[in-house]
Parts: C-alpha cells; sequence; structure tokens
C-alpha cells in the first residue's frame, strides 16, 4: 500500500489533483455555512447547470482554458439569480429552476449539434460527474485555482463579520447601515466562483452535496457560527483528501467518492450529536 | 522438510532478485487503479515532452484505426473509472506481429513523440506484446 501511494505521488498530476482538491474543499465549506443558514442551498445548484452549459459553449468553441468562459458566465447568472429573487414577478426559485435547466438544456443541445469529439457521451459524463478531472488538469488551471483560493479566503477573513451579520438578521444588518444588497451581491458572485472551481473536483451534478454535507455535519457538531464554519472547513478538507485518496487507490470516480466520504461524514456527525449532544 | 525449505528459499529469492518478473519499466499502468490509469493515459496524450524516452507497460484493448489503404494506427485504449471516457496510445511492435483482431493486450514500449499536423503526439516504439 506504502509503495503504491510513494508511486503514486511521484506524479506532479496527483500532487495538482490533491492541492487543488483540499484548496476546492477549503473555499466552498467557508460559504457553505452562510449558503445552508440564508436557505440558498439551492443556488449552488443552479449555477452548477449554468457553469454546464457555459463549459459546453467552451467545449465547442475549442478554447484551450474553458474557465475563462465558464467563469464570466456563471458570475452574471449569479447575480441575475440574485436580482430575480428581489423581483416580485419572478420568485427566487422559478428564476433559479429556469435559469438552471434553461442552461442545461442549452448546453447539452450545443455539444450534440456542433460537438467535434467522438466522445460525446465520455465529455457529458465526465463534466456532470468529474470522473477524473481534478487529475487532468492543466498548470494553467491549477494556478488559476490556486490563485482565486486565496482571494476567496483573503475576502472571507476580510468581510467576515458583515457575511456574519447578512447571514443571521438582514434587517438588523440593514438598521446596522450596512449595504446588504452588496454582500449578498458579493455573496453570490463568490458562489458562483466557488461552483467553476468545484465542477472540476466532483462535477456540476454533485456540487451542492460538496458544499452543503460539510456544513450540516458541522451544524450537528457545534453551535456558534465561528465554531460551524471552523469544523465545517476541517471536514470538507479530510473528506476531500480522504476522497481523492480513496478513488486513486481504489479506482472509483472521483467527484461521487468525495460527496460518498462527505455523506457518511454527516452519518456519523448525526449519530455524534443523537447519542454524545451538541458542543457550545 | 528439506525440500520445503529448498523450495522457501527458491521462492525468497525469486521475490527479492525480480527473477520470473516481467521487466521493470518506468512507468507500469498494470499496478495502478483505474482511476490512475486513465489520468496518466490522458497526461501521456495531452502532455507527451514530460513523458519522452520513458519505458512504459499497459494493458488495454486492442484497437485498429486505418487511415489510409496501407496505412494503419494500433493502439492500446484504457477507460475511466465511470467507463464513459477512453484514451489510448499508439504503439508500433519490433516484429510487426499484431493480433489478428480487437482482443484484450500488454504492451511494453518507449514513449516517443511524433509532429502531426503541427501537434506533437505521443506513441509507443520498439513495442512488445507480453
Amino acid at each position: 500500500m506504502l509503495e503504491t501511494i510513494t508511486m503514486y505521488l511521484e506524479y506532479p498530476f496527483v500532487i495538482n489533483a490533491l492541492i487543488v482538491g483540499v484548496l476546492i474543499a477549503l473555499c466552498s465549506s467557508l460559504l457553505g455555512v452562510t449558503l445552508v443558514l440564508k436557505r440558498f442551498s439551492l443556488i449552488g445548484d443552479g449555477l452548477a447547470h449554468v457553469a454546464f452549459g457555459a463549459l459546453c459553449v467552451a467545449t465547442v468553441l475549442h478554447m484551450a482554458n474553458k474557465m475563462l468562459l465558464t467563469l464570466p458566465i456563471t458570475v452574471i447568472c449569479a447575480i441575475l439569480i440574485l436580482r430575480g429573487g428581489q423581483n416580485a414577478k419572478i420568485r427566487g426559485d422559478a428564476v433559479i429552476a429556469m435559469i438552471s435547466v434553461g442552461s442545461l438544456a442549452f448546453g447539452y443541445l450545443i455539444m450534440n449539434v456542433f460537438a467535434s469529439s467522438a466522445n460525446l457521451s465520455g465529455d457529458v459524463c465526465s463534466t456532470l460527474f468529474g470522473s477524473t478531472s481534478i487529475l487532468t488538469l492543466t498548470e494553467q488551471e491549477v494556478w488559476l485555482s490556486v490563485i482565486l483560493s486565496i482571494l476567496m479566503v483573503a475576502a472571507f477573513v476580510l468581510f467576515y463579520n458583515k457575511i456574519f451579520a447578512v447571514t443571521f438578521d438582514e434587517d438588523f444588518a440593514r438598521a446596522a447601515r450596512l449595504n446588504v444588497d452588496f454582500y449578498n451581491l458579493m455573496i453570490s458572485i463568490v458562489i458562483a466562483i466557488i461552483i467553476v472551481l468545484s465542477m472540476n473536483l466532483v462535477g456540476s451534478l454533485l456540487i451542492s452535496a460538496f458544499i452543503i454535507f460539510p456544513a450540516l455535519s458541522a451544524m450537528k457538531l457545534f453551535k456558534t457560527f465561528r465554531a460551524v464554519t471552523i469544523c465545517s472547513v476541517i471536514l470538507s478538507v479530510v473528506c476531500a483528501f480522504i476522497g481523492i485518496a480513496i478513488s486513486i487507490l481504489g479506482g472509483t470516480p472521483v467527484g461521487s467518492t468525495i460527496v460518498a466520504v462527505d455523506a457518511l461524514t454527516f452519518g456519523l456527525c448525526f449519530a455524534v450529536n443523537k447519542f454524545g449532544g451538541v458542543a457550545a | 522438510m528439506r525440500k520445503f525449505f529448498a523450495a522457501m528459499i527458491v521462492c525468497t529469492m525469486i521475490m527479492f532478485t525480480g527473477i520470473g518478473r516481467a521487466a521493470a519499466v518506468d512507468i507500469d499502468l498494470t499496478k495502478m487503479s483505474s482511476t490512475m490509469i486513465y489520468s496518466t493515459v490522458f497526461n501521456i496524450v495531452t502532455t507527451p515532452k514530460n513523458f519522452v524516452g520513458k519505458t512504459m507497460r499497459m494493458h488495454g484493448e486492442y484497437t485498429i484505426y486505418p487511415i489510409t489503404d496501407t496505412e494503419t494506427i494500433h493502439a492500446c485504449l484504457v477507460r475511466d473509472a465511470a467507463g464513459c471516457c477512453s484514451q489510448g496510445i499508439e504503439f508500433r511492435l519490433i516484429n510487426g506481429n499484431y493480433p489478428s483482431g480487437t482482443c484484450d493486450i500488454t504492451v511494453v514500449g518507449t514513449l516517443a513523440i511524433m509532429n502531426v499536423d503541427g501537434k506533437d503526439v505521443c506513441y509507443m516504439i520498439n513495442a512488445s506484446l507480453e
């Protein structure tokens, strides 16, 4: 076993996968708690479908770095979804459903009509379930992921108090003269970045689980926002690392293995909460 | 009892000296998991310059791609863990005795690059079937 691990670690793409995987897990879990508390869990799912549609367009255009197109389109849709949520004529959940399903349909349609790849179902399957995407990253994608992850963590640390206020009580935040709309917009943009980064790790269909499970697991163990966020980060990073290691050693698809480890961890935390109580 | 110990000593020698083992190679895909096999082949195909000169052993499906009436590509295909994606590497046997039809093969060779339409393409030279 140790010999096999040592042999695998000699390959740079394995090291890259572990670095990017851990960074994405860290970023997604940071905002996972905010998303769950603000009942924005489904935005992740909707934006993942948007990112899939954008990725299909980038594939058809033969773009070397698909993230350059996927990222701005997903960010724009995140803003549209947020504004749609504020519009009384179209409710937030309807906007999410409309944009996500539309993007999914148009993406697959474009891939089918204009695709040059001989293995269309393979490309779609890989994008939806992230079977080995994290192990096939280019050097550019690795650096882009590292830079975006650093920016994300810096933004979260810098605006921690504001995010905390906006997450729990928007009315109180408004009374305290915080620009709630701006911070909601910032949260949406950051979510969009996380979604695009996470697509490489778990695929677009499994992103929601990757963002929400660590937060829910942490909420079963702790009560305060800070403790839940820290625990969520630790659980997410550990689960991502274990998931990638299992998939590399056992030959299982990376995305679903990570989500399975996340789900098992949630089961464990649920049991601890049920029989051991919750820490303050 | 003596025969048992003699057999044990011979087995131990075989294990530690490598007698009876397949020849050592730089990249042995036959010892890797399906996720690693697919990822390694994908990286070889996309960044061939990083792997030039390395010896490799791979097990996969033998496939033939006719290019012209006289020219044919002989490749070994591997699939990813989900079974939906596949990657292949062309190989050129030293003896030229290619299998007659599609079948599972284990091929050993040295990775090299050729330029096709301005693009680097990886393939295996001095290959042999095991």
